[in-house]
């Protein structure tokens, strides 16, 4: 009964989250690097490593929560992500994500094309479980936190011109990342689990142009709430409701503007077991609702493709 | 086991070939810029966050009599040129959507370009080599300032240089036309029946909104892109925003212009004139801090010199002359002996106190 009180500052931490983010930013085009920490840990000595694949079509244009016409700009983002979680204990995993980014923008009218590429930014969480799931007390609550280091190159140029920064594969920055990850289990009534996973990215500030100009990215909040079951004994389902929110960007402390805003998606997805420790998922990203800050291209939609295998003897999730 | 390490291989393979090399891709572009075709410093032009045209230029705008106007407030801002003879306005919440108009006045095409970070609004002909050519929006910014392209030549210009400065238009200076700048309130009550932008453009945007959050026009705000530390020191302590009319010298080399500067809301209310010397042309400037303009013209007209007094309450009629005739906004003359002769007006545009620093008055 005790532990239920460790639920109470973690999901406080959770709601709090919207109130502070009023006003936050587009950066849509982003690898998903928060939002994919979807994997709870792992027991000692077990080897977890995940490979995903994420195309994000960034075709929709709104100002505030309408949707505008957008015959001007066509955008995509394409990242692949690969995962790592290893069990230092059965309460303590580490886990690492390394990206790589390709980003594309398109000038209708003109045709104009831009293409950057390259080893985008990383995370490193190290994860704690307070309470492990058992038969008696079906749920799993975990805590994490780590950095999101800025390996990707955040000063590409075309033509000798600076790229924007949301073209760059990297922000720049290094990130305080905070962690948690609720389930629960309702064995032996039902096979089906649920579960409340969220990030919250405190941004750094990084150099642009000179040393006098400060760029921050807006600080990020990612909520995640959703429920999986099986199908067949090798196919599950996965639907899940994203919630995002940026706050504005700013530069040397001003707000920038057209930046920031909130985002709701419906995440379905299916997982499939190949083998014994390997699995793929299928998943997805529609928009339910938006509401961004000033005029803001943002996400139509987002397909993904991941691969997971598991070295060890089992995972915990 | 062996199937573990099959595993494993397969994610480093896939790792591996992820960690390629960063690269910058061009291949739909149809320019393709050298460093040293740039005749502004080009570690100071910048990709200001869209694609080319990705803000839309109007190229075929529609227009609406002043009174039938519903979406703009009386505190907004618009800018307004008199060309071939037709009065025509373009709203600061259009223009900050689209930055650039190709339009034309009878037989005289022209562009209408406002950049909203600068508060730069200029007009200038659009044909080129005898041809009628549309400017559209590069993308690029100069110390946060629009640079057009022209779609015939795919040249860079500076908008606030009124020059090509990349590509073949490279150095030629655009030939601009006059454009005030005031409030809505005040051109109501100046041209009733004038032609304004139409919010039918053809694009769907809220034109309602400050694009730009109304923070950016504070006064103390700052610019969108960080502007010289010796720009700093110049721009004296005075808000970043403060808007002020500048001058240019006739014939100027613009990459070392010394404009003169005016305050909008240093002339106080009412019409107020202030005399000027630039580059060695007398000027007349009037001002209003409460109807929220500010025009220059020459003072001397086919050969002599004239004496301006303001005239208070009679829009769009500013000032009169010694010899009993009455000039309005456009420097036209709509009463006594000169009626229908113009003065010439100023080399001169409206802006942001921090963009005239920036852009010149510390080179």
């Amino acid at each position: 009964m005790r532990s239920y009180y460790l639920l109470i500052p973690i999901l406080l931490l959770t709601v709090a989250g919207p109130i502070n983010a009023m006003a936050q930013t587009c950066s849509c085009a982003g690898a998903p690097l928060i939002s994919s920490q979807s994997i709870s840990s792992t027991s000692r000595g077990n080897f977890l490593l995940g490979f995903t694949m994420d195309h994000n079509q960034i075709t929709d244009l709104y100002s505030g929560d309408n949707e505008l016409q957008n015959n001007t700009t066509e955008r995509s983002t394409q990242s692949a992500l690969l995962e790592l979680n290893y069990g230092i204990t059965n309460r303590i995993t580490i886990a690492g994500t390394a990206t790589y980014v390709r980003k594309r923008r398109l000038g209708i009218q003109s045709n104009d094309e831009v293409i950057t590429r390259g080893i985008g930014d990383a995370l490193v969480l190290l994860k704690y479980v307070l309470h492990q799931n058992t038969i008696r007390s079906q749920y799993q609550l975990a805590v994490g936190s780590g950095v999101k280091i800025p390996t990707g190159k955040s000063n590409l140029t075309r033509n000798g011109i600076a790229l924007n920064l949301d073209m760059q594969p990297g922000t720049g920055a290094w990130d305080g990342v905070f962690w948690t990850y609720f389930s629960k289990t309702f064995v032996p009534a039902s096979t089906m689990n649920l579960f409340l996973y969220s990030t919250y990215r405190l941004t750094g500030t990084a150099n642009r142009f000179g040393e006098t100009d400060r760029y921050k990215f807006g600080n990020e909040w990612v909520a995640n709430l959703g429920a999986t079951n099986s199908i067949t004994s090798d196919l599950s389902y996965i639907a899940m409701l994203n919630y995002r929110s940026t706050k504005s960007d700013q530069r040397n402390g001003q707000i920038q503007p057209n930046t920031g805003g909130y985002w709701l998606h419906l995440e379905p997805a299916l997982q499939y077991t190949l083998s014994d420790g390997l699995s793929v998922k299928i998943s997805g990203k529609l928009p339910l609702y938006q509401y961004l800050n000033g005029l803001q291209p943002t996400t139509t939609y987002t397909a993904s493709v991941s691969l997971f295998y598991n070295f060890g003897k089992r995972v915990i999730f | 086991m062996f199937l573990n390490k099959k595993i494993l291989l397969l994610f480093l393979c896939v790792g591996f070939y992820s960690c390629g090399s960063v690269s910058s891709n061009n291949p739909g572009s149809n320019s393709t810029v050298e460093a040293s075709d740039w005749l502004l410093p080009k570690e100071e032009v910048v990709n200001g966050g869209v694609a080319k045209d990705g803000i839309p230029s109007l190229d075929d705008p529609s227009f609406k009599q002043t009174s039938e106007i519903e979406y703009v407030d009386d505190e907004r801002l618009i800018l307004g040129v008199k060309i071939d003879g037709i009065i025509k306005g373009y709203p600061h919440q259009v223009m900050d959507h689209h930055e650039i108009v190709n339009d034309q006045n009878g037989n005289q095409p022209f562009s209408l370009t406002y950049c909203p970070l600068t508060g730069t609004g200029i007009a200038w002909d659009r044909t080129i080599q005898g041809e009628t050519v549309e400017f559209g929006v590069s993308g690029l910014l100069f110390r946060n300032n629009l640079i057009p392209y022209d779609r015939k030549t795919d040249s860079n210009y500076s908008q606030m240089q009124m020059r090509g400065v990349q590509g073949e238009r490279k150095g030629k200076r655009l030939s601009t036309f006059q454009v005030i700048q005031t409030t809505w309130k005040t051109w109501k009550h100046m041209f009733p029946k004038a032609k304004v932008l139409s919010s039918n453009t053809g694009y769907d945007r809220n034109y309602s909104q400050y694009l730009y959050g109304k923070e950016y026009l504070e006064e103390n705000s700052k610019p969108l892109f960080p502007i010289h530390a010796e720009s700093e020191k110049v721009l004296g302590g005075r808000p970043y925003k403060e808007r002020v009319y500048g001058i240019f010298q006739k014939d100027t080399n613009i990459e070392k212009a010394q404009p003169e500067t005016f305050v909008i809301d240093e002339f106080g209310n009412g019409i107020n004139l202030k005399n000027t010397l630039v580059g060695g042309t007398n000027y007349v400037v009037a001002g209003s801090s409460d109807l929220d303009f500010a025009v220059a013209f020459e003072k001397e007209l086919s050969g002599k010199e004239l004496d301006f007094e303001p005239i208070q309450d009679s829009l769009p009629v500013i000032m009169k002359d010694q010899e009993g005739n009455h000039w309005d906004i456009f420097g036209y003359a709509v009463e006594g002996p000169r009626k229908g002769q113009r003065l010439e007006p100023a080399l001169a545009y409206y802006g942001y106190w921090f963009a005239f620093g920036d852009f010149f008055i510390w080179n």
